[in-house]
């Protein structure tokens, strides 16, 4: 074998470094291209969630299971990212790495989503894991309303996202250095210019630039104040500062720390400044109701309104409208109505929908939405609500909450809608409003008996699960048990009938009894599943404690070999144990010892004592040929 | 991302990181930007092709050759981020006359999001010019980018933003300062706007108020020393920054989220917009008692609803107009601040930093007032048309003695005010509205805190008139 030489040594290092190098390269593009593939298909979906914005109102279901859809994806890479990061340029986006992953030609609008955000200036984003579907609507309705030309006057991409502060996006933007070309005043300085003249006398006042900027405005004439500022301007001027002594000075505007927070309260609360808006342009319209400014100040009572449906400020919606309904006498009779309009607006059923959607999603904002859905048509939210509950293919999050929304909305004059043919021959609108049900006192609603009737009359066996669960006194007449739940002792479904039971031995206890009696024959019970047997075992005991002698000889098992009897008698066990029978112990703690008890019954009544704690001898030593006669025994 | 792809987010700065010495930073970078933007003023005072600025453009690259040679420099990068300026990744210290070359070169090319430029060894003068017609070029809107723009030895490139900040040596005072600066000077162009159109926008406003709300909880005294510093009086734009930052300044003190600030903010600067307007015909005097004054408000109100109220800040400046006005049908009241439903939190803010911003600056051809005096004049009106407790903790807040003010102390030295006390727990049974911290300007720039216990024996005896004030102090005191 030739050594190699230290030139070839050091070469073939060099080689292998390179290699390597080579293929990092190669690996690291593969996966910059994947990355790159897999935004292109996030952009795609963003494309398409802007369709929904731009169709659906704000808070519709379909918007908000497709954001829940795009955010897990987003998620997805931005966890294997670590971050998610687009730069923004007018016609395309890019990667981290400059690739161009998304362009204009490729979006499936008509015009470049994300123009309008790369012109305010956003230069990039960066997505973090932990995306929330609520903050990807909020920054996608941003660019939306951007590309729309949608943004209030005195906003655009940046100062709303600045708002917004969503916690999973940062984003860079190019801040304030726009020169409008209107520095005014300030001559034919540019904007750029004019800052720095006044930066540098801010920082030095006596030099240059200080003494050219005095000079700017020297002759300037200043300007005139308002009357409102005039009264307090020329209240008399004090001609010197009083001598005040320090301790007077300190008395007199001594603050206490207290105030701060009262005031902030009253911020944050009570003192509602849309309602005070609403307030000022009624004013404009009380003025002169028929001027073209009236008609402005209307639109601008609808435009508020509807942002702050969209905003999700549902109570202080609903505080506009009971104002504009308490102020109604402005507008009656002109063509101007607000409150006509927003309602309309309000009731239309998509947005119906969003609203009814978000009851749902958002538990905190259920009251207020509520209270706003009960000044709309009531009659068409209860109609939508009707439909929701009895269309399968409508997503339900909450059934409750649309139940809660049906009761406050149905009135005397509209209850019978709750038992309308097209509903009721339906079991799913059954099923949920059944469901909705729980928890509520039935008797509060007049219709809710007679609802509950018509379900007992259904053959579903899911709508009398429903039924059963919600019984109370205030349905559960006579009649309705003895024609609808009574048979269902006997039905052949076990949850029924034990439900059946619970509700015969409530409500009708006499006829109940006489049931319980009439059953509780063993060759009766030995049918029942455990479950059932232990229930009507232990509601016998109930009813008539004399009836523990007749569990007791159900332990006595010699004579009876097969399976059914055997756990008939481990279930009386255990009744009898519930009920602390010690006659039971006793005699179990004997069985659980005796060669004559089949060895699997010994056993089980073993486990069973041991469940009560109860101290046991050892087992009895079983002889090897001994078999288990109930193993071979027919069925009695 | 992935750990290559941070290396190629952080390239930006550390690739660049050469032999650059002290003396490159000193001397090249600031020379570098100087010149440049002296080439940028040449084409368009002249034009692009004019031998004067062609000349420039000769002898800046002459001297980059050069230079580059010198240094043993394949290029030199200049690196721009929204404050500062850098040459091959280190950041470059203006002198304070230079400081301007900063800003103009910041203006000129992140706007376009152009945030790197590279001068390699070997460039001509033909691809200063280039850049020159580039620039003009996506100015006049004739194309859309930057970064189209190729040049052999002159490359212009947008570099990620993210991890930048770690690298950054920031002068604080600066960037408050051109904050400032830079909102006066948007505001006076908003203002100027709105005589000539009908829709003329705040938004650049509302970002630079937004990051003045980011940096209150810090500098919220120095804005108020930038107030004081009275660079120009009188003028509508300057009564309508100083009234944002006083309201701001009342908001910050209760806790107000950031939001909120931005809203009084906002709401302030655009409070009397409708007056801007070539249109409106002054109001009438009025006086208290008088019953016209609803009707009268009425005007401004209608007119600032034509001009829109269905966005927040529209609304808020609506609100506040028509609560001036209260009460409706009856004489207008001496105490207007508890009358009928009670004006609006902001808009009792606004009131109170409005009128003290008017009796400082003098408006209507009127004396301006020192601070000690037009908080005595509002104190006068405190319980009456001021809320009380507000009134109380303005004075406290911005203080008797305002930051930026000279004051004569006891001592006989004079000092500027830098801080007004703060209101504190233990303090809330006494006011120390006159006990401010002040740095003396006597050379030593020694601080002094007048509130601290130790140093009660020293009080303030008046603020020093501007013709008495020894040395004028600069922004840079109040840090």
């Amino acid at each position: 074998m030739v050594e190699p030489s230290p030139n070839t040594t050091a070469r073939t290092d060099q080689d292998q470094d390179l290699g390597d190098v080579i293929v990092e390269q190669e690996s690291t593009k593969r996966h910059q291209a994947q990355v790159a593939a897999q935004m292109n298909t996030l952009l795609h979906t963003l494309d398409r969630m802007i369709t929904l914005l731009r169709v659906y109102p704000h808070g519709h279901p379909l918007i908000e299971t497709f954001a829940e859809q795009t955010v897990n994806q987003l998620n997805e890479l931005a966890e294997q990212e670590e971050y998610i990061y687009i730069r923004l340029k007018p016609t395309e986006l890019l990667t981290e790495w400059n690739a161009s992953f998304f362009t204009r030609e490729e979006s499936e609008r008509e015009n470049f989503l994300w123009y309008q955000a790369a012109a305010d200036g956003l230069v990039s984003i960066e997505i973090r894991p932990g995306l929330t579907s609520r903050e990807l609507i909020d920054f996608m309705s941003v660019i939306n309303r951007a590309e729309l030309g949608k943004l209030p006057i005195d906003d655009d991409t940046i100062t709303i996202l600045w708002d917004l502060d969503i916690e999973n996006i940062d984003y860079h933007a190019i801040e304030g250095y726009i020169d409008t070309g209107e520095a005014g005043v300030f001559g034919n300085l540019s904007e750029p210019e004019a800052k720095v003249m006044v930066m540098s006398a801010a920082i030095n006042p006596v030099g240059e630039q200080g003494k050219k900027l005095t000079t700017i405005f020297e002759g300037m004439p200043s300007t005139k104040v308002d009357v409102f500022t005039k009264i307090q301007y020329k209240a008399e001027p004090l001609k010197a500062m009083p001598d005040i002594p320090a301790d007077a000075l300190a008395e007199a505007f001594r603050v206490d720390t207290s105030w701060s927070k009262t005031l902030l309260d009253e911020w944050t609360s009570g003192d509602n400044l849309e309602y005070r808006l609403i307030e000022s342009l009624l004013s404009v319209v009380r003025t002169n109701p028929d001027a073209k400014q009236s008609e402005n100040a209307v639109d601008t009572i609808v435009q508020i309104t509807n942002q702050l449906l969209e905003s999700a400020d549902y109570k202080t919606v609903s505080l506009i409208l009971k104002l504009l309904r308490a102020r109604r006498a402005n507008f009656e009779g002109t063509e101007i109505n607000p409150l006509a309009r927003m309602l309309e607006y309000i009731s239309d059923p998509m947005r119906l929908e969003a609203l009814i959607f978000q009851a749902q999603k958002v538990p905190g904002d259920r009251p207020a939405i509520i209270d706003l859905l009960k000044l709309l048509d009531e009659e068409r939210v209860q109609n939508q609500i009707l439909i929701t509950l009895s269309s399968p293919s409508k997503e339900i999050r909450a059934v409750s909450a649309l139940v809660d929304i049906l009761l406050a909305v149905t009135t005397r004059q509209t209850e019978l809608k709750l038992i309308d043919e097209k509903y009721i021959s339906k079991d799913v609108y059954f099923v949920r409003t059944l469901q909705g049900l729980r928890g509520r006192d039935i008797s509060e609603y007049p219709i809710l008996p007679r609802l509950l009737t018509l379900a007992m009359k259904q053959e579903s066996r899911e709508v009398r699960l429903q039924a059963l669960g919600l019984a109370e006194p205030s349905w559960c007449t006579a009649m309705v048990l003895d024609q609808y739940v009574a048979p269902l002792l006997s039905d052949d479904d076990q949850e029924i009938r034990r439900l059946a039971i619970q509700i015969m031995r409530d409500y009708r206890p006499d006829i109940f009894k006489e049931w319980l009696e009439s059953h509780m024959k063993i060759e009766e019970l030995v049918y029942r599943s455990a479950g059932e047997m232990r229930f009507l075992l232990k509601l016998w005991v109930e009813e008539d404690s004399s009836n523990l002698r007749a569990l007791r000889d159900m332990l006595d098992t010699r004579g009876w070999f097969n399976n059914k009897r055997r756990l008939l008698a481990k279930n009386a066990a255990l009744v009898l144990l519930e009920f602390n029978d010690t006659t039971t112990i006793e005699s179990l703690k004997q069985s659980a010892s005796s060669l004559w008890t089949a060895p699997s019954l010994r056993k089980e009544y073993r486990s069973i004592l041991e469940q009560f704690d109860i101290q046991l001898e050892p087992p009895p030593e079983t002889p090897a040929q001994e078999s288990d006669p109930s193993e071979e025994a027919p069925e009695a | 991302m992935t750990e290559s792809k941070k290396t190629i987010a952080t390239s930006f700065l550390t690739e660049n990181r050469t032999q650059a010495d002290e003396s490159a930073v000193k001397i090249i970078g600031p020379k570098l930007v100087g010149d440049l933007m002296r080439i940028f003023k040449t084409s368009e005072i002249f034009s692009i092709e004019h031998n004067q600025t062609r000349e420039a453009a000769q002898t800046f690259t002459t001297w980059l050759n050069e230079s580059l040679v010198k240094y043993k420099e394949e290029r030199f990068t200049i690196q721009l981020t929204d404050n500062n300026v850098f040459i091959n990744g280190q950041l470059i210290k203006f002198e304070e006359s230079q400081y301007s070359r900063s800003v103009l070169i910041r203006s000129t090319f992140l706007v376009y999001s152009i945030n790197q430029i590279s001068f390699e060894a070997g460039i001509a003068p033909g691809e200063v010019i280039a850049l020159l017609q580039a620039v003009d070029g996506v100015r006049k809107k004739q194309s859309t980018s930057l970064e189209s723009f190729l040049s052999p030895k002159l490359k212009l490139q947008a570099v990620g933003h993210k991890d930048l900040d770690d690298f950054v040596d920031q002068d604080e005072r600066r960037e408050i300062i051109e904050l400032y600066a830079g909102l006066v000077i948007k505001c006076a162009a908003y203002f100027h706007q709105l005589q000539r159109t009908n829709n003329a926008s705040a938004r650049f406003i509302k970002r630079l108020i937004q990051k003045c709300a980011d940096k209150f909880v810090t500098h919220r005294h120095v804005f108020i020393g930038l107030i004081n510093l009275r660079l120009i009086t009188g003028q509508d734009f300057v009564h309508a920054v100083n009234t944002a930052f006083y309201g701001m300044f009342i908001g910050q003190e209760l806790q107000l989220d950031r939001r909120d600030l931005v809203r009084i903010g906002m709401t302030a600067i655009t409070q009397d917009i409708h007056r801007i307007r070539q249109r409106f015909s002054e109001d009438e005097e009025i006086e208290i008692g008088q019953k016209s004054h609803f009707k009268t408000n009425m005007t401004s109100v209608t007119m600032l609803s034509e001009m829109g109220a269905a966005d927040l800040l529209s609304a808020l400046r609506l609100v506040m107009s028509y609560e001036r006005g209260f009460p409706y049908n009856k004489p207008l009241p001496d105490e207007w601040y508890k009358e009928e439903m009670r004006p609006h939190l902001l808009s009792r803010i606004v009131e109170i930093a409005r009128h003290y911003d008017v009796l400082t600056q003098g408006m209507e051809g009127q004396k301006a007032l020192k601070s000690d005096m037009a908080l005595q004049a509002i104190s006068g009106q405190m319980g009456r048309h001021y809320d009380p407790q507000l009134t109380k903790l303005f004075i406290n807040l911005i203080g008797i003695y305002p930051v930026g003010e000279v004051v004569l102390l006891s001592t006989g030295e004079q000092a500027v005010v830098i801080r007004s006390p703060t209101l504190a727990e233990e303090n809330s049974n006494r006011s120390l509205a006159h006990r401010p911290t002040v740095r003396y300007m006597d050379g030593s720039e020694r601080i002094v805190d007048l509130s601290a216990e130790e140093n009660h024996s020293i009080r303030v005896v008046k603020i020093v008139d501007a013709e008495d004030v020894q040395e004028q102090p600069g922004a840079f005191f109040f840090f």
